[in-house]
């Protein structure tokens, strides 16, 4: 335990660290949301978003008193309002963007898409954290696949791939916090790495093989690995049928990724103009209100998905970098909350919130700089849009409230 | 062995997460400072070339004006509809819109708007100088289709059209020379071409800040934009009215004026006949009207004032008067008597003259052009030294004018006889033929000009259309170099060449008696230039007055059979003309004297002269 210490550092009490590095972060956000009310002329997106984070702390203070035990008993109950909002979503759900994400509730617009990743997160803790007859190997695998399927295909239908793949990591994310064995990740990934054979035979073709020599020398049974095997081979020759299964945008902007430069004018303008905004910003930027890609509107998307590469032209590699340490903070929080915290339930409530502002962050910060393709996933904290600003600070009051209530 | 397992991974797990997110993290700093640090200056040009966009300002073609400030060459307004490549091209619907109000076909429309200059950027000129009602029509469409601008600029007009030869005409810029990227449009011809330098300005270069759907947001100061030079207005030695005049009494013929000043080489005027609409070259020229231009058999682009070359007749004969001098053959007691014809070998040359001029010395032998005389003085001093004294007036060379596409003439030399007709292959016949200015040797208009001003003042003057160029913002002022050479000929021997001129016109017997004025006394000579293709040419050549020489003419008629009813009267009322426009007054018999010290003809201009006007009776030094 004297290891643990060095790592979560100060024992118990209210972990301010987490606290501020969200106020800093949303703080930057709605600077940088000003920034490109600003630049659209005449939106009062700042407004908006202000309001909402000043409901969202007060939430967020409420939230992080509550014991834990309410949100465990809540969990079921809040996931089967998730998915019968998510549904209501499919039947009578306000179509943008080419997908049906919104429902209007007294003017109000909201994404249950984005309350649901809250819910799953309490529905797997309260599976994972059961101590009776606690669930092992291949049998929580179904439970957690299940469940998560459950909430996922709703999603999947309005389409939003990216937001769906959200959930898919909190999972094994928890899973491999609660320490589901190796081999059965093995065994899970192997076929899903199969899937992209095409795109990269070399890569898929050396990590698949490799996978199957670690698992014949652990000792996985002869037909496991037979069944496995069978899985791989179906996977690889159904992908080209997966592919078609995309929506032709979804098609065009994995294409794109792979190749930006082959419709500068069409389709791979975005990815383009996120890094010429965040190159052209060099060490400290180009000063507040001063970013020319941003104000001059050539910087798409700038309150949402490229909000990172608003900040990365306007303040700089600098600023950049600060955003990125405030998240990593935040998220190192998180798992050390996790891994310190009294109710196990809780712990991985901490996890799953590490997990979802991190592949959140990394998702959209590897879209800005051109690693990744455009998913349109929202940086956390920072990025215009209320449902998952409030998502976001929900989560980090029951961290929070882990985080009170201590191992011994 | 799960157990510890187990035990291990509750002890680690939250490094084994830490480390996750500092890897990934790592990764996208790594990325950063690539993009940020290392490769920033290719960044920040990306985002420069987004919002920056250079417009290019066309400057102002400088004006041309005339002598006495009359604007011969002027910009007019005219709307110029321009499209740019990148979002034209690809767009049917607009091409189709296009072709259907310009009434131009699809095809002549993309090759108008192909890329031109740098990129896909700068706009392609459509259509220049768009006519009202098809500018309404645009003007109702133009917010439906992106990408096509109507612009403002300057159009060259000409509300003196004669002077066509000596402007020129201006044109597009083909795709060779716009290396610079620029556009508009670049003198192809005349003065426009010669002094495109001056007329042509500099464009300016404003830089443009546009948002993403390109509407201008402001205008940038850094990059430093470049200020627009406008061009020169150049002021001219022509005088706009005598070169109307000039082109008024060439009535429909076909031939070349060209009057100068022979004390200080200013062109008065050059006029080539039959001309063309200088107007039709500054839009885009339809290749029809092209097309007629080019197969038009009287030729009216060829500048004939300098690019026609024509045996000068008898008007070559002075070349001869003043070699024979220089040689000894010819004095005052050298006579020949002309029978009308002359034999050489088994050929007889005839005497314009078939009943023969009877004997005659070498001033009556001018006077009346008798082709004996010269031909017996030609045979005498053979092709090398009837060249050397050719050359001596500038003959078989550039006059060096400020125009385009001057030829040279040909003044036959041994070499030049002997590569034409092989050694000793031609005859004493062709030598006679070159006595009289016939056969092998050719002349510019401009030459004869230069010429005849040699023989009144004793100097070669290069000859000058352009007086000064005139920066109109600056005030600043350019003179253009007089320049001339001492004639290589002793003034005894001129002044007697003067004199036999002089005779020529206002001498019964001579063949311009009848042109004779009563107010001015006029020099010249008549010239008959033989043209194997048809009717001969007129040729006269001339100077006035006499006493003190204030301009110098030659005139070519093509197909005016005599030089002395065709060319000759054009010459000596264009003279009359230019002296009354000089002294103006009462048409009476004076005397003009020139104040000693005051040489230069801008003086004259001023009338700081001394006009004693006498009358008929105590005339000593004009005709009778």
């Amino acid at each position: 335990m004297i290891r643990q210490d060095n790592i979560t550092g100060k024992r118990g009490g209210f972990d301010y660290t987490l606290l501020i590095s969200t106020i800093l972060l949303v703080t930057i956000g709605l600077f940088l949301i000003y920034s490109s009310d600003q630049a659209q002329g005449g939106t009062n997106r700042f407004q908006k978003q202000l309001i909402l984070a000043v409901i969202g702390f007060i939430l967020l203070g409420g939230i992080s008193a509550v014991p834990g035990r309410i949100f465990q008993a809540l969990s079921f109950v809040i996931y089967g309002f998730s998915f019968f909002s998510l549904i209501l979503v499919l039947l009578l759900g306000i179509v943008g963007l080419g997908a049906q994400r919104w429902l209007a509730i007294g003017g109000i617009q909201i994404q249950p898409s984005e309350l649901a990743k809250i819910a799953l997160i309490l529905l797997l803790a309260r599976i994972l954290s059961r101590r009776y007859n606690p669930l092992i190997g291949w049998k929580l695998v179904v439970v957690v696949f299940l469940y998560g399927t459950l909430i996922v295909l709703p999603i999947l239908m309005q389409p939003d791939l990216g937001t769906s793949t959200v959930f898919a990591v909190i999972a094994v994310a928890l899973l491999a916090w609660h320490g589901l064995q190796l081999n059965i990740f093995i065994q899970l990934f192997v076929p899903v790495a199969a899937l992209f054979f095409w795109v990269s035979p070399w890569v898929v073709s050396i990590v698949t093989v490799s996978s199957f020599i670690w698992l014949w020398l652990s000792g996985v049974r002869r037909l496991g690995t037979v069944v496995l095997g069978v899985v791989t081979i179906s996977m690889l020759f159904l992908a080209p049928f997966a592919w078609n299964l995309l929506e032709p945008y979804q098609q065009r902007r994995l294409s794109i990724f792979l190749n930006p430069s082959s419709d500068p004018l069409g389709a791979g303008y975005q990815v383009i103009q996120s890094q010429v905004a965040v190159g052209s910003g060099g060490l400290s930027g180009k000063g507040y209100l001063q970013g020319t890609q941003s104000q001059l509107k050539f910087l798409p998307e700038q309150h949402t998905d490229f909000i990172f590469a608003l900040m990365g032209e306007e303040f700089g590699f600098i600023g950049a970098s600060v955003v990125i340490l405030l998240i990593s903070i935040y998220c190192w929080r998180c798992f050390a909350i996790a891994s310190r915290a009294k109710s196990y339930y809780m712990a991985l409530i901490a996890v799953g919130m590490g997990t979802l502002v991190f592949y959140h962050a990394i998702i959209n910060i590897g879209m800005a700089v051109g690693f990744l393709p455009v998913t349109g996933l929202p940086l956390p904290f920072l990025s215009y849009g209320r449902s998952f600003l409030l998502t976001c600070l929900i989560g980090t009051g029951m961290t929070l409230s882990a985080g009170l209530y201590r191992k011994v | 062995m799960n157990q510890q397992k187990n035990y291990w991974w509750e002890e680690n797990r939250l490094r084994v997460f830490v480390l996750v997110i500092m890897l990934l993290f790592a990764l996208i700093e790594v990325r950063l400072l690539w993009m940020q640090i290392i490769n920033r200056p290719d960044f920040a040009k990306a985002a420069s070339a987004n919002r920056i966009r250079t417009e290019i300002i066309e400057p102002i073609r400088g004006r041309i004006y005339d002598r006495h400030g009359k604007l011969i060459v002027e910009n007019r307004p005219s709307y110029t509809l321009y499209a740019y490549p990148y979002s034209v091209k690809r767009n049917i619907e607009t091409l189709e819109l296009l072709s259907e109000i310009l009434e131009l076909d699809i095809t002549e429309l993309r090759k108008r708007i192909a890329v031109r200059g740098w990129n896909t950027f700068s706009p392609a000129v459509v259509m220049r100088d768009v006519p009202f009602d098809l500018l309404a029509k645009l003007e109702a469409i133009r917010l439906d289709i992106p990408g096509i601008e109507v612009h403002l600029e300057a159009k060259r007009s000409y509300p003196y059209p004669e002077s066509v030869h000596i402007l020129g005409y201006v044109g597009e810029r083909t795709s060779k020379k716009s290396r610079s990227g620029r556009l508009g449009l670049i003198g192809k011809r005349g003065i426009e071409k010669t002094y495109e330098g001056w007329l042509g300005g500099e464009p300016g270069i404003k830089y443009n800040q546009v948002d993403v759907t390109g509407r201008v947001t402001g205008v940038l100061s850094d990059p430093v934009p470049i200020p627009v030079k406008p061009g020169w207005d150049a002021i001219l030695n022509i005088d706009a009215e005598l070169q109307r005049y000039a082109y008024d009494l060439m009535g429909n013929r076909t031939g070349a004026v060209v009057a100068m000043d022979p004390t200080n080489g200013q062109v008065l005027a050059l006029l080539s006949v039959p001309d063309y609409d200088p107007s039709i070259f500054a839009g885009v020229l339809p290749k029809e009207i092209w097309a007629k231009i080019q197969s038009d058999t009287t030729h009216p682009l060829l500048n004939r004032a300098v690019q026609g070359q024509y045996p000068p007749g008898s008007t070559y004969k002075m070349v001869l008067l003043a070699a024979g001098w220089e040689e000894g053959i010819i004095e005052n007691s050298f006579r020949t008597t002309c029978y009308g014809t002359f034999r050489i070998g088994r050929r007889n040359f005839n005497c314009w003259n078939h009943a023969g001029h009877g004997s005659l010395d070498w001033k009556e032998s001018l006077q009346r052009s008798c082709d004996v005389f010269f031909y017996t003085v030609g045979l005498e001093l053979g092709v090398k030294v009837m060249e050397k004294y050719s050359r001596i007036f500038g003959f078989g060379s550039d006059t060096h004018i400020d125009l385009d596409g001057e030829l040279s003439g040909i003044t036959p030399s041994i070499e030049y006889m002997n590569r034409k007709y092989g050694v000793r292959k031609w005859t004493r016949g062709q030598l006679a033929n070159i006595a009289i200015g016939q056969g092998d040797v050719l002349v510019t208009p401009m030459q004869l000009a230069v010429y005849t001003g040699a023989i009144a003042t004793g100097r070669i003057q290069k000859p000058r259309l352009v007086e000064k160029l005139h920066n109109p913002t600056t005030g600043d002022i350019n003179h253009t170099k007089e320049s001339s050479i001492p004639l290589n000929l002793p003034d005894a021997t001129r002044n007697k060449i003067r004199e036999a001129m002089r005779l020529v016109v206002n001498e019964p017997g001579g063949t311009a008696y009848w042109l004779r004025k009563h107010d001015i006394v006029i020099a010249g000579k008549t010239g008959t230039s033989e043209n194997p293709h048809g009717e001969d040419h007129g040729v006269f050549v001339g100077f006035a007055p006499f006493d003190n020489p204030l301009i110098a003419v030659a005139v070519i008629v093509e197909h005016g059979e005599h030089g002395s009813t065709s060319a000759a009267p054009v010459a000596c009322s264009l003279m009359e003309r230019y002296i009354h426009d000089l002294f103006p007054g009462p048409r009476q018999r004076r005397v003009w004297r020139v104040k000693k010290d005051t040489t230069k003809t801008d003086s004259l201009r001023t009338n700081e002269i001394d006009m004693k006007q006498i009358g008929d009776s105590t005339s000593h030094d004009t005709t009778r």
